[in-house]
């Protein structure tokens, strides 16, 4: 239970923000200690190539975990395999070869975790089932009954949603990156349909707080000529969108919570400094400031100008809200707010 | 799926909290539960000794209906005893409790009916009898697969379609003149009714959290102790602590609180029962949460619930004195506003 935003500015910028909030025990009890967009490039590859990349996930954290580990080693062995054979370190993988390389070994992973569990129930694996035998103790066993292989073939293809493997399939992703051949693109994962796909869309959402995220977003991007949502999107104005689409999942979706990770790409600064990640106070500051923005308790100029200040301008947390307390007409207001009191208390 | 959480501060007297979230479909995130209500017309039990309250906790669209009907059908027996075969009116939370679950589960069959109805035109007692009559007709309800799946549906099957009947439950909690305060608890996966043990209850998906909390608190008291009760503020904190955890570590518990607190032994009856919600009860809830984590001491706490929910100190009067008797002001704000420990930490100075 999760929401991952992303946004695409134009073709050099863009931004990712997720919740933290994780469940357990059949959803009753939750914490909010997730970790679910990481960037997915080693360190000296960025540096020389200029390639930065995040993957967000949302389900199952372990299988999200695995596939962010998957993507970061396979730059890391292809980075290495590059660098035997050419000497340029300039062009590497464009964001597109990343989704490609990427879905191929979540297709793998996925084979991996289906065969774990068709040998764990049955004593054989995918490939058995597909030649119809498997070689077992004493010889070749013909797999031949018919609710056996309607089970196994459920596991492998996730047929009437087969429940005992849901772990595995319920699983989405974002990937998002900025690469100078190509620029900044967004990819978009979804195991349930065993398929990825470039986003046309200037933004993507998914987890549980995918719909009301994407009600906030269609509301924003709706506003933009096709111009503009090609390439002239204000940062900050598009960072309050992006925010206010995780606050509405926040507020009215389950399993979603705690502070956000605002991951910014930008493709136009030197390379070590293309991406960053605010997943701290600042990030909370931001979400409260567009939520009292969109409630009417400041204004859009300070609202806009804590969240330039805060996400482009290296403005301190202290100083920003101090600022912002300094500019709000109703500083009583804005903390019985952002404490949770409903708005007929000023 | 909310919380209710009950505490008895001693054989007078008792506490009732619930809060106001509830998930619509299963993910629709809502803060609007009214789950916490008088059963009885405030007109009776202000010259009754009897006064009971339910605390109840499920989908919704059943629990207020029971509510609604219970209320309603109380109010007939007590105007007119004798309609409903009765020598007197109510004069035992036991009374109330045997009619309140009568309506639940004519209720809950009267909505296990109509899906079987619109489904299939039988009732709950065609299935039982194995026949139902349309006319001079008489129809044997002999298909096995309809037999079965109909009796998914009548035993409230959690893979069936009437499996929301499954989850619901209830505390029903009052005062009269032989028991002083005790509570019965209903609950709709074996239909029992249990009388209340102990000094506290909690149900709901908050009740993982909270019971863990009141366990905590009660395994440091000894027998004699438990069974002499608390302080009444003490009794309120230790409920809203409760209300913290299940707020802190599960899901669908939210909004503000809901109290209502009953009391026997007080003569008039603003005083034998009150109910307190409403901005004070999120600021009470403030302060508890304050006291927890400690940016404020438990006297002061004390001392802040006694005024805002005793003395009925204005609001902001609290409040400004919540912020000046905290350790950290500051950083107790940021805190409340869900900021975490870098910039939290009482007296750490932190980022902040």
């Amino acid at each position: 239970m999760t929401v991952v935003n992303a946004i695409r500015f134009n073709e050099f910028a863009g931004a990712m923000v997720c919740d933290e909030q994780v469940s357990w025990g059949d959803m009753s009890r939750k914490g909010d200690v997730g970790d679910k967009i990481q960037p997915i490039v080693p360190a000296d590859i960025q540096e020389s190539c200029g390639l930065v990349a995040a993957y967000g996930g949302s389900g199952t954290s372990s299988v999200s975990e695995e596939i962010k580990k998957t993507a970061f080693k396979l730059l890391q062995r292809e980075y290495e395999s590059k660098r035997k054979f050419t000497r340029s370190s300039d062009k590497f993988l464009t964001i597109q070869d990343i989704a490609d390389s990427l879905f191929e070994r979540i297709c793998g992973m996925k084979r991996h975790h289906v065969d774990e569990f068709l040998y764990h129930r049955f004593g054989f694996r995918g490939l058995d089932l597909i030649r119809g035998y498997y070689d077992g103790e004493d010889g070749k066993v013909d797999i031949n009954q018919k609710e056996i292989i309607d089970e196994a073939q459920a596991a492998m293809t996730w047929k009437k949603r087969y429940p005992d493997l849901g772990f595995l399939y319920v699983n989405r992703g974002i990937l998002s990156g900025y690469e100078p051949q190509e620029g900044f693109r967004i990819f978009y994962f979804n195991l349930m349909t065993f398929s990825y796909e470039p986003v046309q869309a200037v933004f993507q959402s998914i987890g549980s707080g995918q719909d009301t995220s994407d009600l906030a977003f269609a509301d924003f991007v709706g506003t933009k000529t096709v111009l503009e949502r090609r390439e002239k999107l204000d940062p900050v104005e598009s960072m309050a969108s992006i925010i206010h689409a995780t606050n509405m999942a926040s507020l009215n979706n389950v399993g979603v919570g705690g502070y956000y990770n605002i991951v910014l790409f930008d493709g136009k600064k030197p390379n070590r400094e293309r991406m960053i990640e605010i997943a701290d106070e600042r990030a909370k500051l931001c979400s409260e400031v567009v939520a009292a923005y969109k409630a009417e308790i400041i204004d859009k100029k300070l609202a806009f100008d804590t969240i330039g200040d805060v996400l482009f301008g290296q403005k301190k947390f202290s100083e920003a809200e101090a600022d912002l307390l300094k500019g709000c007409k109703c500083e009583k207001k804005l903390s019985r707010f952002v404490r949770g009191y409903k708005p007929t208390h000023d | 799926m909310s919380i209710v959480n009950l505490i008895r501060v001693n054989s007078h007297a008792g506490i009732l909290i619930a809060d106001e979230e509830f998930w619509r479909r299963g993910y629709r995130r809502t803060l609007y539960l009214d789950n916490l209500q008088s059963l009885l017309p405030q007109s009776f039990c202000k010259n009754s000794s009897l006064m009971a309250v339910i605390g109840i906790e499920g989908d919704p669209a059943i629990t207020y209906e029971i509510v609604s009907k219970a209320q309603k059908r109380l109010a007939d027996v007590i105007k007119e005893p004798d309609q409903y075969g009765r020598e007197d009116a109510l004069e035992t939370l036991k009374d109330v409790v045997d009619i309140t679950v009568e309506e639940m589960e004519r209720i809950i069959r009267q909505r296990v009916d109509n899906q079987l109805k619109f489904a299939y035109g039988f009732s709950t007692d065609d299935l039982n009898r194995g026949y139902f009559e349309i006319g001079d007709e008489r129809i044997d309800i002999k298909q096995d697969q309809i037999r079965s799946e109909a009796l998914k549906w009548s035993r409230f099957d959690p893979s069936s379609r009437t499996a929301s009947m499954l989850d619901i439950s209830a505390i029903i909690a009052g005062v009269d003149g032989e028991n002083g305060f005790h509570w019965y608890e209903w609950e709709s996966e074996s239909g029992n009714t249990y009388l209340g043990t102990g000094n506290f209850e909690s149900i709901g998906n908050g009740s993982d959290a909270a019971s863990l909390s009141f366990i905590n608190f009660f395994r440091n008291q000894d027998l004699m102790e438990r069974r002499k009760g608390l302080e009444l503020i003490e009794a309120v904190y230790i409920l809203l602590q409760s209300f913290e955890a299940s707020f802190r570590f599960n899901h669908e518990v939210g909004g503000y609180p809901q109290f209502i607190f009953l009391n026997d032994e007080k003569k008039k009856y603003s005083e034998r029962y009150k109910e307190f919600g409403g901005h004070e009860a999120k600021l009470a809830f403030e302060i508890v949460t304050a006291a927890i984590h400690h940016y404020l001491t438990r006297e002061n706490a004390y001392h802040l619930l006694d005024e805002l929910i005793f003395k009925g100190t204005d609001f902001t009067v609290v409040e400004e004195q919540f912020f000046t008797k905290s350790v950290d002001k500051r950083a107790m704000e940021h805190f409340l506003r869900g900021y975490k420990n870098s910039i939290t930490l009482p007296n750490k100075g932190g980022r902040s």
